[in-house]
Protein backbone atom coordinates (compact mmCIF):
# COMPACT_ATOMS: atom_id res chain seq x y z
CA UNK A 1 0.00 0.00 0.00
CA UNK A 2 2.56 2.41 0.91
CA UNK A 3 4.81 1.59 -1.88
CA UNK A 4 1.90 1.91 -4.48
CA UNK A 5 1.63 5.47 -2.96
CA UNK A 6 5.16 6.54 -3.25
CA UNK A 7 5.13 4.92 -7.22
CA UNK A 8 1.91 6.31 -8.07
CA UNK A 9 2.91 9.90 -6.46
CA UNK A 10 6.39 9.91 -7.99
CA UNK A 11 4.41 9.10 -11.43
CA UNK A 12 1.98 11.85 -11.03
CA UNK A 13 4.61 14.42 -10.16
CA UNK A 14 6.86 13.27 -12.96
CA UNK A 15 4.36 13.49 -15.28
CA UNK A 16 2.29 16.63 -13.94
CA UNK A 17 5.76 18.70 -14.43
CA UNK A 18 6.02 17.24 -17.80
CA UNK A 19 2.53 18.19 -18.63
CA UNK A 20 3.59 21.66 -17.56
CA UNK A 21 6.45 21.82 -19.26
CA UNK A 22 5.67 21.05 -22.71
CA UNK A 23 1.78 20.65 -22.87
CA UNK A 24 0.19 23.83 -20.49
CA UNK A 25 2.81 26.33 -22.16
CA UNK A 26 4.91 24.17 -24.87
CA UNK A 27 8.53 26.76 -25.92
CA UNK A 28 6.82 29.90 -27.40
CA UNK A 29 8.72 29.42 -30.53
CA UNK A 30 9.26 31.77 -33.46
CA UNK A 31 8.72 29.83 -36.81
CA UNK A 32 9.68 31.39 -40.26
CA UNK A 33 8.89 28.88 -43.00
CA UNK A 34 10.03 25.27 -42.00
CA UNK A 35 12.21 26.77 -39.43
CA UNK A 36 11.78 27.62 -35.69
CA UNK A 37 13.59 29.02 -33.43
CA UNK A 38 13.00 29.07 -29.55
CA UNK A 39 13.84 32.63 -28.12
CA UNK A 40 14.26 30.97 -24.62
CA UNK A 41 17.62 29.44 -25.81
CA UNK A 42 21.00 30.95 -23.78
CA UNK A 43 19.12 33.33 -21.55
CA UNK A 44 18.28 33.53 -18.00
CA UNK A 45 14.59 32.11 -17.68
CA UNK A 46 12.43 34.38 -15.22
CA UNK A 47 10.67 31.45 -13.73
CA UNK A 48 11.60 27.99 -12.92
CA UNK A 49 9.47 26.29 -15.40
CA UNK A 50 11.08 28.29 -18.40
CA UNK A 51 14.50 27.18 -16.46
CA UNK A 52 13.76 23.96 -16.70
CA UNK A 53 12.72 23.82 -20.08
CA UNK A 54 15.99 26.16 -21.30
CA UNK A 55 17.47 23.71 -19.21
CA UNK A 56 16.33 20.68 -21.24
CA UNK A 57 15.99 22.06 -24.43
CA UNK A 58 19.00 23.85 -25.00
CA UNK A 59 21.80 23.65 -22.55
CA UNK A 60 24.96 25.22 -23.39
CA UNK A 61 23.35 27.42 -26.15
CA UNK A 62 25.19 31.46 -26.53
CA UNK A 63 22.20 33.84 -25.97
CA UNK A 64 20.24 35.48 -28.93
CA UNK A 65 22.59 39.17 -29.20
CA UNK A 66 25.57 36.54 -30.04
CA UNK A 67 23.99 33.57 -32.08
CA UNK A 68 20.50 32.34 -33.00
CA UNK A 69 19.64 29.03 -33.42
CA UNK A 70 16.74 27.80 -35.97
CA UNK A 71 16.19 23.68 -35.73
CA UNK A 72 14.18 22.08 -38.68
CA UNK A 73 12.07 18.76 -37.86
CA UNK A 74 9.50 18.47 -40.82
CA UNK A 75 9.36 19.44 -44.25
CA UNK A 76 7.03 22.42 -45.49
CA UNK A 77 3.65 19.58 -45.27
CA UNK A 78 4.97 19.01 -41.96
CA UNK A 79 5.98 15.61 -42.32
CA UNK A 80 8.97 14.59 -40.42
CA UNK A 81 12.19 15.05 -42.67
CA UNK A 82 13.45 12.24 -43.57
CA UNK A 83 17.11 10.49 -45.63
CA UNK A 84 13.87 8.39 -47.66
CA UNK A 85 14.16 11.87 -49.55
CA UNK A 86 16.27 14.04 -51.34
CA UNK A 87 15.62 17.80 -50.41
CA UNK A 88 17.19 21.13 -51.48
CA UNK A 89 17.62 24.21 -49.52
CA UNK A 90 17.73 27.90 -51.03
CA UNK A 91 18.04 31.50 -50.29
CA UNK A 92 20.21 34.23 -49.82
CA UNK A 93 22.67 33.68 -47.43
CA UNK A 94 21.37 34.48 -44.10
CA UNK A 95 22.43 38.20 -42.25
CA UNK A 96 25.02 37.09 -39.83
CA UNK A 97 28.89 37.40 -39.76
CA UNK A 98 28.45 33.68 -39.62
CA UNK A 99 26.38 31.41 -40.79
CA UNK A 100 25.81 27.36 -40.71
CA UNK A 101 23.45 24.54 -41.34
CA UNK A 102 24.11 21.07 -39.63
CA UNK A 103 22.06 17.58 -40.05
CA UNK A 104 21.81 15.55 -37.07
CA UNK A 105 20.24 12.20 -36.20
CA UNK A 106 16.85 12.01 -33.69
CA UNK A 107 19.39 11.62 -31.30
CA UNK A 108 21.02 15.17 -31.55
CA UNK A 109 24.33 13.81 -32.58
CA UNK A 110 26.44 14.21 -36.00
CA UNK A 111 25.04 11.13 -38.66
CA UNK A 112 27.91 9.23 -39.49
CA UNK A 113 28.74 8.68 -43.48
CA UNK A 114 31.68 8.12 -45.83
CA UNK A 115 31.80 11.60 -47.41
CA UNK A 116 32.11 13.19 -43.65
CA UNK A 117 29.55 16.17 -45.28
CA UNK A 118 28.12 17.31 -41.63
CA UNK A 119 27.54 20.58 -42.45
CA UNK A 120 27.60 23.55 -45.23
CA UNK A 121 28.26 27.03 -43.97
CA UNK A 122 29.43 30.86 -45.27
CA UNK A 123 33.04 29.78 -45.21
CA UNK A 124 32.20 26.13 -47.63
CA UNK A 125 29.30 27.13 -49.56
CA UNK A 126 29.46 28.07 -53.23
CA UNK A 127 26.68 30.93 -54.06
CA UNK A 128 25.23 31.02 -57.25
CA UNK A 129 25.18 34.03 -60.37
CA UNK A 130 21.93 35.00 -58.24
CA UNK A 131 23.74 35.28 -54.84
CA UNK A 132 21.64 32.59 -53.20
CA UNK A 133 23.53 29.40 -51.63
CA UNK A 134 21.58 25.95 -52.81
CA UNK A 135 22.17 23.10 -50.19
CA UNK A 136 21.46 19.75 -51.21
CA UNK A 137 20.37 17.13 -48.69
CA UNK A 138 20.90 13.20 -49.30
CA UNK A 139 22.00 10.41 -48.07
CA UNK A 140 26.12 10.36 -48.61
CA UNK A 141 26.27 14.39 -49.08
CA UNK A 142 26.25 14.24 -52.66
CA UNK A 143 24.98 17.60 -54.25
CA UNK A 144 25.65 20.94 -54.49
CA UNK A 145 27.34 22.18 -51.07
CA UNK A 146 25.51 18.66 -50.24
CA UNK A 147 25.12 17.49 -46.34
CA UNK A 148 24.68 13.94 -45.65
CA UNK A 149 21.63 12.77 -44.20
CA UNK A 150 22.13 9.33 -43.67
CA UNK A 151 19.81 6.49 -43.53
CA UNK A 152 16.58 7.72 -40.98
CA UNK A 153 14.80 10.80 -39.95
CA UNK A 154 17.29 14.01 -39.39
CA UNK A 155 16.96 17.68 -37.89
CA UNK A 156 18.58 20.62 -39.23
CA UNK A 157 20.09 23.40 -37.24
CA UNK A 158 20.71 26.85 -38.66
CA UNK A 159 23.41 28.84 -36.80
CA UNK A 160 23.69 32.87 -37.01
CA UNK A 161 26.41 33.83 -35.17
CA UNK A 162 25.75 37.39 -34.13
CA UNK A 163 23.29 37.83 -36.44
CA UNK A 164 22.43 41.60 -37.83
CA UNK A 165 20.79 43.75 -35.62
CA UNK A 166 17.35 43.91 -37.46
CA UNK A 167 17.26 39.98 -38.15
CA UNK A 168 17.79 39.39 -34.20
CA UNK A 169 15.18 42.22 -33.09
CA UNK A 170 13.06 40.30 -35.28
CA UNK A 171 13.93 36.75 -35.82
CA UNK A 172 10.14 36.08 -37.48
CA UNK A 173 11.16 38.18 -40.34
CA UNK A 174 14.07 36.98 -41.04
CA UNK A 175 14.63 35.58 -44.94
CA UNK A 176 15.77 32.11 -44.35
CA UNK A 177 16.63 29.23 -46.82
CA UNK A 178 13.81 27.98 -48.55
CA UNK A 179 12.99 24.13 -48.66
CA UNK A 180 12.32 22.01 -51.94
CA UNK A 181 11.53 18.72 -51.28
CA UNK A 182 12.89 16.46 -54.52
CA UNK A 183 12.29 12.36 -55.24
CA UNK A 184 11.47 10.20 -52.39
CA UNK A 185 12.34 6.55 -52.62
CA UNK A 186 10.57 3.95 -51.21
CA UNK B 1 -11.39 6.20 6.02
CA UNK B 2 -8.24 4.34 4.40
CA UNK B 3 -8.71 5.10 1.06
CA UNK B 4 -8.82 8.91 1.91
CA UNK B 5 -5.11 8.61 3.54
CA UNK B 6 -3.85 6.89 0.56
CA UNK B 7 -4.96 9.76 -2.20
CA UNK B 8 -3.47 12.49 0.52
CA UNK B 9 -0.34 10.49 0.58
CA UNK B 10 -0.34 10.36 -3.02
CA UNK B 11 -1.24 14.24 -3.61
CA UNK B 12 1.91 15.02 -1.01
CA UNK B 13 4.12 12.58 -2.48
CA UNK B 14 3.44 13.76 -6.26
CA UNK B 15 3.51 17.68 -5.29
CA UNK B 16 7.04 16.94 -3.53
CA UNK B 17 8.33 14.73 -6.29
CA UNK B 18 7.43 17.83 -8.84
CA UNK B 19 8.51 20.39 -6.49
CA UNK B 20 11.91 19.01 -6.37
CA UNK B 21 12.25 18.03 -9.88
CA UNK B 22 11.01 21.57 -10.81
CA UNK B 23 13.62 22.59 -8.58
CA UNK B 24 16.64 20.97 -9.02
CA UNK B 25 15.65 19.83 -13.08
CA UNK B 26 18.54 22.07 -14.40
CA UNK B 27 20.82 21.92 -12.13
CA UNK B 28 20.78 17.85 -12.81
CA UNK B 29 20.91 18.35 -16.31
CA UNK B 30 24.52 20.66 -15.42
CA UNK B 31 25.65 18.06 -13.41
CA UNK B 32 25.38 15.35 -16.18
CA UNK B 33 26.83 17.74 -18.66
CA UNK B 34 29.68 18.62 -16.08
CA UNK B 35 30.49 14.48 -15.54
CA UNK B 36 30.51 13.98 -19.60
CA UNK B 37 33.13 16.76 -20.41
CA UNK B 38 35.03 16.11 -16.86
CA UNK B 39 34.88 12.79 -17.53
CA UNK B 40 38.43 13.41 -19.64
CA UNK B 41 39.95 16.00 -17.80
CA UNK B 42 38.78 16.71 -14.66
CA UNK B 43 37.26 19.79 -12.34
CA UNK B 44 39.32 23.55 -13.36
CA UNK B 45 40.83 21.83 -15.74
CA UNK B 46 40.58 23.03 -19.71
CA UNK B 47 40.42 20.24 -22.45
CA UNK B 48 40.34 20.88 -26.05
CA UNK B 49 37.86 18.88 -27.56
CA UNK B 50 38.98 17.40 -30.98
CA UNK B 51 37.02 19.10 -33.80
CA UNK B 52 33.50 17.26 -33.72
CA UNK B 53 32.61 14.30 -36.36
CA UNK B 54 30.48 11.52 -35.80
CA UNK B 55 32.88 9.37 -33.96
CA UNK B 56 34.28 11.73 -31.34
CA UNK B 57 30.67 13.67 -30.80
CA UNK B 58 29.82 13.27 -27.41
CA UNK B 59 27.48 16.28 -26.46
CA UNK B 60 24.26 16.94 -28.40
CA UNK B 61 24.20 19.27 -31.47
CA UNK B 62 27.78 20.13 -31.56
CA UNK B 63 28.98 22.43 -34.22
CA UNK B 64 31.51 20.05 -36.76
CA UNK B 65 32.37 24.27 -37.86
CA UNK B 66 33.53 24.88 -34.00
CA UNK B 67 36.53 23.65 -32.05
CA UNK B 68 35.01 23.40 -28.22
CA UNK B 69 37.63 23.93 -25.64
CA UNK B 70 35.54 23.43 -22.01
CA UNK B 71 36.47 23.75 -18.47
CA UNK B 72 34.06 22.71 -15.67
CA UNK B 73 34.68 24.58 -13.01
CA UNK B 74 34.03 24.75 -9.17
CA UNK B 75 35.28 27.85 -7.14
CA UNK B 76 35.55 25.78 -4.15
CA UNK B 77 39.28 25.68 -3.77
CA UNK B 78 39.21 29.66 -4.67
CA UNK B 79 39.30 31.51 -7.90
CA UNK B 80 39.93 30.19 -11.00
CA UNK B 81 42.64 32.06 -12.97
CA UNK B 82 40.76 31.34 -17.06
CA UNK B 83 43.48 32.64 -19.62
CA UNK B 84 43.03 32.32 -23.71
CA UNK B 85 44.57 33.62 -26.72
CA UNK B 86 42.18 34.92 -29.97
CA UNK B 87 42.88 33.45 -33.08
CA UNK B 88 43.16 36.36 -35.55
CA UNK B 89 40.26 36.16 -38.20
CA UNK B 90 37.67 34.36 -36.95
CA UNK B 91 35.11 34.08 -34.36
CA UNK B 92 36.04 33.08 -30.92
CA UNK B 93 34.18 33.54 -27.87
CA UNK B 94 34.08 32.62 -24.05
CA UNK B 95 30.52 31.80 -22.56
CA UNK B 96 30.11 31.26 -18.88
CA UNK B 97 26.95 29.05 -17.79
CA UNK B 98 26.02 28.37 -14.31
CA UNK B 99 24.42 25.41 -12.27
CA UNK B 100 21.38 26.37 -13.48
CA UNK B 101 22.46 26.19 -17.14
CA UNK B 102 22.31 30.15 -17.47
CA UNK B 103 24.29 31.81 -20.02
CA UNK B 104 25.58 34.83 -17.48
CA UNK B 105 28.30 35.79 -19.41
CA UNK B 106 29.95 36.18 -23.19
CA UNK B 107 33.34 38.00 -24.67
CA UNK B 108 33.69 37.47 -27.88
CA UNK B 109 36.66 38.04 -30.34
CA UNK B 110 35.36 42.02 -31.08
CA UNK B 111 35.77 42.50 -27.28
CA UNK B 112 39.17 40.72 -26.88
CA UNK B 113 40.58 43.38 -28.87
CA UNK B 114 43.71 42.78 -27.63
CA UNK B 115 44.09 39.44 -29.09
CA UNK B 116 43.64 37.73 -25.36
CA UNK B 117 42.01 37.21 -22.07
CA UNK B 118 42.41 37.14 -18.68
CA UNK B 119 39.93 36.70 -16.83
CA UNK B 120 39.73 35.77 -12.61
CA UNK B 121 36.50 33.66 -11.96
CA UNK B 122 34.82 34.11 -8.37
CA UNK B 123 32.12 33.44 -6.56
CA UNK B 124 29.37 36.46 -6.42
CA UNK B 125 29.27 38.08 -3.09
CA UNK B 126 33.39 37.85 -2.97
CA UNK B 127 34.65 39.99 -5.34
CA UNK B 128 38.31 42.00 -4.38
CA UNK B 129 40.29 43.93 -6.37
CA UNK B 130 41.33 42.31 -10.01
CA UNK B 131 44.74 41.23 -10.22
CA UNK B 132 46.35 43.35 -13.08
CA UNK B 133 45.36 42.78 -16.19
CA UNK B 134 43.29 40.70 -15.05
CA UNK B 135 38.77 41.28 -15.62
CA UNK B 136 36.77 39.87 -12.72
CA UNK B 137 33.69 37.62 -13.30
CA UNK B 138 31.37 36.84 -10.81
CA UNK B 139 29.50 33.44 -11.00
CA UNK B 140 26.25 33.18 -9.30
CA UNK B 141 26.68 29.53 -8.55
CA UNK B 142 30.18 28.28 -7.25
CA UNK B 143 30.06 25.42 -10.15
CA UNK B 144 29.89 25.78 -14.12
CA UNK B 145 31.60 25.41 -17.06
CA UNK B 146 33.65 27.65 -19.16
CA UNK B 147 33.04 26.74 -22.82
CA UNK B 148 35.11 28.28 -25.46
CA UNK B 149 33.77 28.26 -29.05
CA UNK B 150 36.75 28.77 -32.05
CA UNK B 151 35.53 28.87 -35.23
CA UNK B 152 37.46 27.25 -38.13
CA UNK B 153 36.39 29.48 -40.97
CA UNK B 154 39.47 28.16 -43.34
CA UNK B 155 40.16 24.76 -43.94
CA UNK B 156 43.54 25.89 -44.81
CA UNK B 157 44.12 27.55 -41.00
CA UNK B 158 42.80 24.95 -39.40
CA UNK B 159 46.33 23.76 -38.01
CA UNK B 160 46.68 27.56 -36.98
CA UNK B 161 43.68 28.51 -35.54
CA UNK B 162 44.15 24.99 -33.15
CA UNK B 163 47.72 25.70 -31.78
CA UNK B 164 45.98 29.17 -30.72
CA UNK B 165 43.11 27.97 -29.06
CA UNK B 166 45.12 24.89 -27.48
CA UNK B 167 46.69 27.98 -25.17
CA UNK B 168 43.84 28.40 -23.54
CA UNK B 169 43.81 26.94 -19.70
CA UNK B 170 41.97 27.32 -16.32
CA UNK B 171 44.03 26.83 -13.17
CA UNK B 172 42.90 27.34 -9.25
CA UNK B 173 44.28 30.51 -7.63
CA UNK B 174 45.52 30.85 -4.05
CA UNK B 175 44.27 33.68 -1.79
CA UNK B 176 45.28 36.11 -1.26
CA UNK B 177 45.31 36.59 -5.86
CA UNK B 178 48.34 35.70 -6.95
Amino acid sequence: MGLAALVVGVALGAGSLWYMLFRAAPTPYVSVGIWRMNPLAGSTGNDPYSRLRIAITSILALNKSETIYFEALADNDGAPLTAACDYTLIGQPPAARWWSVTAYGPDDMLIASDSGRYSASAASATTLATGEVEIALTPDGSGPNGIATGSGRFELLLRLYQPAPDLAAAPESAPLFRLVKGACRA
Amino acid sequence: MKIVKWLLAVLVIAAVTHAALLYFGPSLVMNRAMAVVAAGSGINTMSHAPRPTADTDRIVRSSPDLLYSICPYDLGDGPLRINAEVPPGTYWSMSFYDMNTNNYRVINDGQASAGAVLIVLMKAGTLGPAPAGAELVASPTPRGIVLIRTLVNDERSLQAIDTVRRRAACTTLQMPLE
